[in-house]
């Protein structure tokens, strides 16, 4: 499936000592998320602009790990973003709930 | 992922939580695992005391106000203003004093809202008419009354103002009727109001607010002074059973209870190590808390952020903080900061 998961508009900064943290606004639970620096990259490579392979591709040029596993993590946690509202996935202009 | 505030909007520094020695376990986890940042590059939240006014003279106030102070011009605000947009700061709470005693209140706030910070503010409710209910509902995310009483007779006394409770009901229901989806109360509970406590969830119901919050009272300023109103452990205790209780019955209708505890808020600054929070006080002194009187910096001397990087990112790991703080286990032991509360002590 070709999708392109975007970030949801809101208030959001690299953050920590190293500026490799995230953290953010969960608009729909009005909280505040800090995503440790794997899950804080994912985030940020949801620019509408690269699909879920594109980010699942920076993941394995950068991680010496099998690309099942790989997709898995992704996949589960893009699924997480998107069912607290950070992050929309858009697939033939449809929205998609659940990454499969 | 953490959740580092459950509220973003939650108006004061404490942590409403039961089960946080589960979450210290689920920090412990974290920093094995070095998921953890050592400091954070800004505040996530600011208690922003705008001014030391106030029409009241409540009993128990933590900053003693009102009181005279050299505050901050309309133009060093909103050089603050500026500076938390910059920093990308997630929530700040406009505070006091009354924070609408100061003229320039609004444009604060408006300047806050254009540069998209989430804010909110605390009010006892005396200067709200319905013009200024209406710029409320513009500006703030959430509004949170005091409510010391379910009538006149106890919240005057607590207040220390003739007419005090009529003013606060009114303007709640000012905000109702303007539109303002969260407005929350809070009930400072003392000798004189304790046991009315549910009748104040009574009335709070009546009038639709969101959440009616309380804890133990935190014995600095004013109720330092004051501290024969202070009530004792096991009436703190049977309010917060009554909470407990009211809330496995079930929500009232649309009311949150919550209870909160002011000492967590300590423990978990100095479990973590980092900070989360800044308050900036009416004179523009930067602090890590109300409830620790260390000064680390000053909003004219480099701002904000300097006052961040120089020493309130890991404030709590400051010596002198840890050695004072860690001796806390409850409200009573911070009285004995009591006479530091009134003077500050600059780090």
């Amino acid at each position: 499936m070709i999708g392109y998961p975007k970030r949801m508009p809101t208030l959001w900064r690299w953050d920590g000592e190293d500026e490799k943290h995230i953290t953010l606004i969960v608009q729909k639970t009005m909280s505040v998320q800090l995503l440790n620096p794997t899950a804080a990259y994912i985030y940020y490579c949801c620019d509408g602009e690269k699909t879920l392979d594109d980010i699942i591709e920076l993941f394995l040029k950068k991680y010496n790990v099998e690309k099942g596993r790989i997709t898995q993590d992704v996949k589960e946690f893009l699924n997480f973003l998107i069912s607290i509202g950070a992050v929309c996935y858009e697939h033939n202009g449809h929205s998609v709930n659940k990454l499969t | 992922m953490l959740e580092l505030m459950p509220d973003v909007f939650s108006p004061d520094f404490t942590v409403y939580r039961d089960d946080y020695e589960d979450f210290f376990t689920y920090i412990d986890e974290l920093n094995q695992h070095n998921l953890l940042p050592k400091y954070f590059t800004a505040p996530v939240f600011i208690l922003w005391e705008i001014t030391s006014k106030c029409p009241l003279n409540c009993l128990y106030c933590y900053n003693n106000s009102p009181k005279k102070v050299d505050e901050l011009t309309t133009e060093q605000l909103l050089q603050i203003a500026e500076e938390i947009g910059k920093l990308k700061v997630f929530a700040v709470c406009l505070s006091g004093g009354e924070p609408s005693a100061r003229p320039d209140f609004f444009t604060i706030a408006e300047r806050l809202l254009d540069l998209k910070i989430p804010t909110s503010t605390i009010t006892n409710g005396w200067n709200i008419d319905s013009d200024k209910a209406k710029n409320y509902a513009k500006y703030f995310q959430s509004v949170q009354v005091s409510l010391d009483g379910p009538n006149a007779e106890i919240h005057d006394k607590v207040r220390r103002r003739e007419g005090s409770f009529d003013r606060a009901v009114r303007a709640i229901k000012l905000f109702k009727e303007s539109g303002i989806d969260r407005i929350s109360v809070s009930f400072a509970a003392t000798v004189h109001n304790i046991d009315s406590f549910p009748s104040v969830v009574e009335l709070c119901q009546d009038l639709g607010v969101s959440s009616l919050r309380t804890q133990p009272l935190v014995i600095i300023g004013r109720a330092g002074i004051n501290h024969q109103e202070v009530p004792t452990k096991e009436q703190f205790e049977k309010l917060r059973e009554y909470i407990r209780n009211t809330k496995k019955e079930g929500q009232k209708g649309c009311l949150e209870l919550e209870w909160g505890d002011p000492v967590s808020h300590i423990r978990t600054g100095l479990r973590l190590g980092f900070s989360l929070s800044m308050r900036i006080t009416a004179e523009g002194f930067l602090s890590l808390t109300p409830y620790a009187p260390y000064i680390m910096g000053h909003v004219l001397k480099g701002g904000i952020q300097q006052g961040w990087e120089k020493g309130l990112r890991t404030g709590w790991l400051h010596p002198r903080v840890k050695e004072e703080m860690s001796k806390i286990s409850s409200i009573y032991d911070i009285q004995y900061l009591d006479d530091k509360a009134l003077s500050y002590v600059h780090l």
